[in-house]
């Protein structure tokens, strides 16, 4: 079960408005390395993780990631307000406005509406946690090409926390898939898959090596 | 309070709570709900501190041990049927 917190995890104060940086912003909500993913992606994979630690982990990212999707869009938001016709067009912003006004829907930079495509969850521990590691890495890229792109500072604040997030929850997944090949044998991590085949882990290391 | 007992108490509470909290969201001047917020938010923090001290955290920020970091023992929610 959740709970709301009715605050941000990282303060979004952005003074003007500027639908063109919106315009790519917005794949990091419903975009193929967005936040909308990598919270679904952690959140359906808990069931297949088979240790304690592996279930705090993607459970505390995944709620971390829902805060991450609300930060996105608070920038979004503040980008998009009072804006007139005249700087919806000139800016490039009519075919988003065209179908969602200034509301905000999880779509890509190029405007490809959010898929369950974009993550897997694939019931094997060491492949579900090697996915979340490149998540992690391809998220911090595009961050990346947004600081690359974006020169509102008040912008780039919240974006260089984001990116710095990515680096950390890859650090983590990395440990995560340590403590999770630490339980199976050191010789064959792929010998038996911990989420399904019975007898996999301590018990298997101990009678296998 | 056994554990399961507690548990069920604290589920019950917390969805008594939830109800309550939809109503309000569009009844705020109803002073009949509003008291029924206040009761059962009362009797699910008590509840929710004596299940911490006992058996455990159910939030991250509820861990009560200095030694041990208890958040992510077993099992889960979706292991066990009581929950």
């Amino acid at each position: 079960m959740w709970m709301y917190e009715k605050k941000l995890q990282y303060p979004v104060n952005i003074k003007n408005p500027n639908p063109k940086l919106a315009k790519f912003i917005i794949s990091q909500l419903g975009g193929p390395d967005g936040e909308l993913a990598a919270s679904m992606r952690y959140l359906n994979q808990r069931y297949a993780a088979p240790y304690g630690e592996i279930k705090g982990l993607l459970t505390d990212i995944g709620t971390e990631e829902l805060g991450h999707m609300e930060m996105i869009s608070a920038i979004l938001y503040q980008l998009t307000r009072n804006l007139t016709p005249e700087q919806i067009k000139a800016s490039g912003f009519d075919a988003y406005f065209v179908d969602h006004t200034t509301g905000i829907y999880p779509a890509s930079a190029s405007g490809v509406p959010f898929s369950a495509a974009y993550f897997q969850s694939k019931g094997d521990p060491i492949t579900d946690l090697v996915e979340d590691m490149a998540a992690e890495q391809k998220a911090r890229s595009t961050y990346d090409n947004i600081l690359r792109l974006a020169d509102d500072p008040d912008v780039r604040d919240v974006i260089k926390f984001l990116r710095e997030r990515e680096i950390v929850h890859f650090q983590r997944f990395g440990e995560g898939l340590r403590i999770t090949q630490d339980n199976l044998n050191s010789r064959n991590f792929y010998a038996c898959n911990p989420a399904f085949d019975k007898n996999c882990g301590r018990n298997c290391r101990r009678r296998m090596s | 309070m056994d554990r399961d007992k507690l548990f069920r108490t604290i589920q019950m509470y917390g969805f008594a709570i939830d109800e309550i909290v939809l109503y309000l969201d569009t009844h705020p001047n109803c002073q009949h709900a509003l008291n029924y917020y206040h009761k059962y938010n009362e009797l699910k923090r008590e509840a929710v501190e004596e299940y911490n001290r006992l058996y455990g955290p159910l939030t991250s920020r509820q861990v009560k041990s200095r030694e041990k970091w208890t958040w992510t023992n077993e099992p889960w929610p979706w292991e066990r049927s009581a929950d």
